[in-house]
């Protein structure tokens, strides 16, 4: 059985670890999307960063140092991910996505941009939904597309264009077919 | 004579009005809820539908 309150603050304590190597974190996946209205079922929190091969080897031997398990997948030359880093114990899983020599762009943007916290004094800050819908492009996929139209229909205030612009500025394709589905 | 013809394909399919309905209270709901209490609400979404699964387990 999962403690949501747990899973919360394992993944706050491995975002502090990893500020103390210098590699930010935003919350991304499904537990962004329930914190933008659209609740859906997962049983781990998506921490995104840019952290090169290296620098995931070094957290990872930090992470565990700190008690947690710790399981590395390094990316090989056709991933489209850079890298990801299982965190687990008895709170669930927490998952460290890099993004790096992959999709840096969107990552540094949503960290820049990043307004919203999980929670009042949280180190956890969430991706803005303009890069949200960017990486869900970018992962593909019918329920990454599903996932999109929910999230877009359940926030009919976020401003499109400024989503349009972000897609295009990241050459990513789709997006207008999924906006068809909303009218 | 003529086989009928689907309507046009660019039309985008459209919710029932139940359904609005059923998004809208859900929506109202969730607005009640802070970010917080959605995310964890996400994360316990399984144990608490797990009565959900029909099959019976073999001993």
């Amino acid at each position: 059985m999962i403690d949501p309150e747990a899973n919360l603050k394992a993944a706050e304590t491995v975002a502090r670890i990893l500020g103390r190597h210098q590699v930010p974190v935003v919350v991304i996946g499904a537990v962004a999307l329930a914190a933008y209205h659209y609740v859906r079922q997962t049983e781990d929190i998506d921490l995104g960063v840019n952290a090169d091969v290296g620098t995931l080897r070094i957290l990872a031997t930090a992470l565990q140092a700190e008690g947690f398990d710790v399981e590395l997948r390094e990316p090989d030359a056709q991933d489209p991910l850079g890298g990801v880093i299982d965190v687990s114990g008895p709170f669930g899983l927490v998952q460290i996505i890099s993004f790096a020599g992959r999709f840096p762009a969107v990552i540094n943007d949503a960290l820049r941009e990043a307004e919203l916290v999980v929670r009042p004094g949280s180190e956890l800050r969430l991706i803005p939904i303009p890069h949200l819908v960017a990486l869900k492009l970018y992962a593909g996929g019918y329920k990454a597309k599903a996932d999109i139209v929910e999230l877009l229909s359940r926030n009919p205030e976020a401003d499109r264009t400024v989503i349009r612009e972000a897609c295009e500025r990241y050459r990513l394709r789709g997006l207008d077919e999924l906006l068809k589905e909303l009218t | 004579m003529e086989e009928p013809t689907a309507p046009a394909s660019e039309d985008a399919p459209r919710r029932s009005a139940s359904a609005n309905a059923s998004l809208a209270a859900e929506m109202e709901r969730l607005r009640q809820m802070t970010i917080e209490e959605r995310i964890k609400a996400a994360l316990s979404m399984r144990d608490r539908f797990a009565w959900l699964d029909p099959a019976a387990k073999p001993e």
